[in-house]
């Protein structure tokens, strides 16, 4: 039974990971059909730095902060000069999004080498705590608390905020928000810095046990977007569900037969792509 | 004699000349720029008639590849029979591909091709037993027959050069054919195309179709021409080459995606000697492209020639619509 | 349309310029060494170009007297672009002679290519086995190793000398691991080992901890891999506490130094196994390292790469000077003659397959100076790449594979 309660809880412990990363890129795309192809590698750009800043200061906090906040200059500056150029052209402003992913890593690869890097925790967060069911190391617990106290803020903000209710007018209709005055780049430029931010922040809290390298990018690219094509493109729940499925499966699939764990990490998202193209929670276009 | 083919006159005898005028190295180079230039005309295919961007296409090319390297090193099958295996295993991947994607759009399909295809690189990375891993297979070579080593840069050049330029000439036919007509039509307005009739999901499944075909021609020189299979190939690197080559170069036009072949590895070749930093620019030159030219070199050449003589028509069909 | 054959032939005559200016016929030698030197594998690329460069600056009077020039080659760790840079140095610059690739998938492609050119090529770091085995070419020779080589002496280590009797081995699903599991296992069951039980996970798996909670029982775990997966693996192994249940072992690569600081002072006293340690104390090795760290810096240690780039390219020079020029065949023939008395790594000779007999260190995480470092603690003498096996027996047995040789000792595969 404890092998079963160990794997739920790294399949959990996965999935929160995976929603901080996954959740502010379903939102952009929501709000403007902008995928940003560089989020992996502000994943990237956000734990080098942070991991850096921690080293320099003892600090994990300001590290988080300034792995987060990295990642939103760099997305606020990609979005002002470079996405606003395109602005209207989808697939442009998708594929800037992937220019400014090979620059930003090709300069990491520069300015950090090639080595991987982890993220130093003190022996208290490392050190397991008891759950009642088995022991387990605090700072994964930290990482799922995190991610439940992220997605009840964003759902806050979304449900009971006029910032989330212009949000959410404009996933609905954008041409409806700014006929109502809802300045819609400009809160795009908003949900996009904020999306920045968690890529940057979900970059130092999976260094705290992935090791930071290069081609983590692509993979974390990846994983985000397996999580919102299961959910639904757009959808914040579907971000949150699609997490959950990726992440237990993934657990699961790697406790008992590691070899196929890959193939396993893309099963649901074939499945979902031939029953319900549009997600759990997308909308049919 | 019409304009057109006197161009293509000058593309065959540029294409004849090269291999006698020029060394080893150099026509080696060429035979890899012909081998991109297939694999950017099946991105263009979709991208500049569908207004489809996929990140997949290198994938197909990489499935025939590896179907060739499978069969033939590993089940000793004989060489004309891989091919035509290549290309129905890669033909039937692009059906299954189509069918998974046939109802997203622009960028919801750029991501489903992208994680489609990043899902075989893994399992070519993967499937070890099947694929050889990492390392790769080893040992793909075309057979010699009497005295004629097909493998001989120059005899190679001459098999990719043929099948390129009867390639290029029936996607030239199709972009003027009802059905390339009908494509640049679904890409203007599809709503129009299903009122007035017309079977518009089959045509674009069947444009996915003929594109991922094109790539797996491309998949077939590429494994000769390396002698060895291995994952990099269905990178996500590589499929993003092959797109900066096609935007660079002008996905909407014909001649577009080969023009940004040769520009890209020209300009490869030549940053190589200043600068390692390669990635940065790849990722520059796909940036400049879309920002200061969207619709390629192509078309900044066409409008420097318009503007010195009279309009004409030309093999360079563009369209007017919409940008990506 | 006459824009688009100005640009084709704009386009062509740029390449074929890139294409003709190298290309000089005379009495120089010329040396193409290549290594990833950009991408995700830049580190090796890097060390075995800082291993070269020392290396050329040693031996200066003997190259200006050979008029030997070296030339550094990209291969982005990518076999297509090495196969592509490889015709460059042939048909384009002239090259006699390559050094590298480093990695083992572009090692594979070099040697490919290397067949039917016939280039004389000293691979450097590379390891697949059949390089020098099952698909060796009179032409290529290696200055390194082969996965299991290490192995061979690790597992008659592990199963003497600690006792250990059932293993379970964490791997990387391809076939560098494979192979270092099949030269473990091969002598480990001979040396008294009971079963080694593996597990593969495919690379660039960042979570193990789905692994670590199915992890079977044994006296040791071996974990068989390197890079930024062996960090994940070696942080969350000690975050779950595994670490007082079972003592934790590396492949080859497992305890690299460039890892070591962030495994921080939790990996002194792992063990390991390589044919060199930076940690090592003769006079050659202590030379070569404060040499190559005042020309490259003193962060900067070197490792394996640098070390089998820097003796490849002694090979090179040694090859031209006893072959008296670069004729192909003498230059060929005298490379497979190789002897390195004073390698920095110890002394070796290659056997008639063209691989390194050599010293194997089993290397102990130590802290020295401040610094952790891998230091032998034993040392196994000329170990060749069938490690204790008849060469001919264990060509004609199977190559190593992800179940092959068989978990259980008591298996008669090992009578």
């Amino acid at each position: 039974m404890s092998t079963f309660y160990f794997l739920t809880l790294n399949g959990l412990t996965m999935a929160a990971l995976l929603f901080i990363m996954a959740s502010g890129l379903t939102l952009a795309f929501g709000l403007m059909r902008v995928v940003n192809l560089a989020h992996g590698a502000f994943y990237l750009l956000g734990g080098y730095f942070g991991v850096q800043v921690i080293h320099g200061t003892d600090s994990l906090t300001l590290g988080l902060l300034a792995g987060g906040g990295i990642a939103l200059v760099g997305g606020l500056l990609m979005e002002r000069f470079l996405l606003q150029r395109v602005r209207g052209l989808d697939l442009s402003e998708a594929l800037l999004t992937i220019a400014v992913g090979l620059i930003i890593a090709d300069a990491l690869l520069v300015v950090y080498g090639g080595q991987p890097v982890t993220l130093p925790l003190t022996r208290q967060l490392r050190a397991p705590v008891d759950l009642g069911v088995m022991m387990y190391p605090f700072f994964r617990v930290l990482i799922m608390v995190f991610a439940v106290l992220l997605g009840v803020a964003l759902w806050l903000v979304m449900t009971y905020t006029r910032i989330g209710a212009a949000i959410r007018a404009g996933v609905d209709d954008r041409e409806t928000a700014m006929a109502q005055g809802i300045n819609v780049p400009l809160l795009f430029g908003g949900v996009f810095a904020v999306a920045s931010f968690l890529a940057g922040i979900s970059g130092v809290i999976g260094t705290s046990y992935m090791a930071l390298n290069q081609g983590l990018d692509v993979r974390v690219l990846m994983l985000s977007l397996v999580v919102i094509i299961i959910g639904g493109m757009g959808s914040l729940k579907g971000a949150a569900v699609g997490a959950l499925i990726t992440g237990m499966v993934s657990s699961f699939a790697t406790g008992y037969l590691p070899q196929f764990a890959l193939f396993f990490l893309f099963l649901p998202m074939t499945l979902i792509l031939v029953f319900r193209p549009q997600g759990l929670f997308g909308r049919a276009t | 004699m019409k304009r057109e083919h006197l161009l293509i006159i000058l593309i065959l005898a540029a294409l004849v000349a090269w291999p006698l005028l020029m060394g080893d190295y150099a026509v080696s180079q060429a035979n890899r720029a012909m081998i991109y230039a297939l694999a950017a005309l099946s991105f263009s295919l979709l991208a500049g008639r569908l207004g489809w961007f996929s990140l997949c296409q290198t994938t197909f090319a990489g499935i025939s590849g590896y179907t060739i390297a499978i069969l033939g090193v590993r089940f000793g099958l004989p060489f004309p029979l891989v091919i035509l295996l290549a290309l129905l295993f890669t033909t039937l991947s692009a059906v299954i591909f189509g069918l998974l994607t046939l109802r997203s759009r622009q960028v919801s399909f750029l991501m489903l091709t992208l994680a489609l295809g990043q899902m075989v690189w893994a399992l070519s990375f993967q499937w070890v037993d099947v694929t050889g891993g990492y390392n790769g297979i080893a040992g793909v070579r075309m057979p010699v027959y009497g005295g004629l080593d097909l493998n001989d840069t120059h005899v190679f050049y001459g098999l990719i050069a043929t099948v390129t330029v009867a390639i290029f000439l029936a996607v030239w036919r199709l972009y003027r054919s009802p059905f390339g007509l009908l494509l640049l039509g679904i890409q203007e307005n599809e709503q129009r195309m299903r009122a007035l009739g017309h079977p518009v999901y089959l045509a674009r499944f069947t444009a996915f179709v003929l594109a991922g075909v094109i790539a797996g021609v491309a998949g077939v020189f590429l494994v000769y021409d390396m002698g060895i299979m291995s994952p990099s190939p269905l990178g996500l690197g590589h499929a993003v080459w092959v797109l900066t080559a096609a935007v660079l170069g002008g996905y909407r036009s014909l001649l577009g995606p080969a023009l940004g072949v040769a520009v890209l590895i020209a300009l490869e070749t030549l940053v190589a000697q200043y600068t390692d930093r390669h990635m940065m620019v790849i990722g520059l030159v796909l940036l400049l492209s879309i920002l200061l030219m969207p619709r390629g070199l192509a078309d900044v050449f066409e409008q420097h020639f318009k503007r010195k003589s009279k309009p004409q028509a030309s093999v360079t069909t563009t369209t007017r619509g919409k940008e990506p | 349309m006459k824009y688009a054959k100005k640009l084709i032939i704009g386009g062509m005559s740029a390449m074929s310029l890139g294409a003709t200016v190298h290309l000089q016929a005379d009495d120089t030698i010329r040396v193409g060494v290549i290594g990833p030197t950009t991408g995700v594998f830049s580190f090796f690329g890097e060390q075995q170009r800082m291993g070269v460069e020392l290396a050329k600056e040693e031996l200066a009077e003997r190259l200006a007297e050979l008029n030997l020039e070296v030339e550094f080659y990209d291969s982005q760790g990518d076999a297509e672009t090495t196969v592509d840079r490889l015709r460059a140095m042939e048909s384009r610059d002239d090259i006699d002679l390559v050094v590298g690739p480093v990695l083992g998938g572009t090692g594979l492609a070099g040697l490919e290519w290397a067949k039917s050119s016939g280039m004389p090529m000293v691979i450097s770091y590379s390891a697949p086995e059949d390089i020098t085995m099952r698909d060796r070419t009179e032409n290529v020779v290696r200055a390194g190793w082969t996965g299991a080589q290490p192995m061979f002496a690790f597992g008659e280590y592990v199963a003497k000398e600690l006792g250990h009797k059932r293993i379970v081995m964490v791997g990387q699903d391809y076939s560098f691991p494979y192979n270092q599991a099949g030269g473990f296992m091969k002598t480990f069951c001979r040396a008294g080992g009971e079963s080694v039980e593996r597990i593969w996970h495919p690379t660039g798996t960042s979570d193990y901890s789905s692994i670590l909670a199915t992890l079977p029982d044994g006296d040791a775990v071996l974990y068989n891999g390197a890079g930024s997966d062996g960090l994940a693996f070696f942080q969350q192994y000690h975050d779950f506490g595994i670490d007082a249940r079972m003592p934790l072992l590396g492949g080859s690569n497992f305890f690299a130094v460039g890892n070591l600081p962030e495994m921080g002072e939790r990996a002194i006293g792992g063990l390991s196994a390589l044919q060199y340690a930076e940690g090592l104390e003769t006079d050659t090795f202590l030379a070569f390292r404060d040499a190559f760290m005042a020309m490259h810096g003193e962060e900067v240690v070197p490792l394996a790469p640098a070390e089998h780039g820097y003796v490849a390219f002694k090979m090179a020079v040694n090859a031209f000077e006893s072959a008296n020029g670069d004729d192909r065949d003498a230059v060929i023939a005298a490379l497979r003659e190789t002897e390195m008395p004073d390698a920095p790594r110890g002394p070796f000779h290659l056997d008639e397959y063209g691989n390194p007999v050599q010293n194997i260190y089993v290397n102990e995480v130590q802290e020295v100076d401040g610094r952790l470092v891998n230091v032998p603690i034993e040392t196994y003498e000329n170990v060749s790449q069938f490690g204790p096996f008849d060469a001919e027996e264990y060509l004609a047995g199977d190559p190593d594979s992800r179940d092959f040789p068989p978990s259980d000792c008591s298996d008669p595969y090992y009578d």
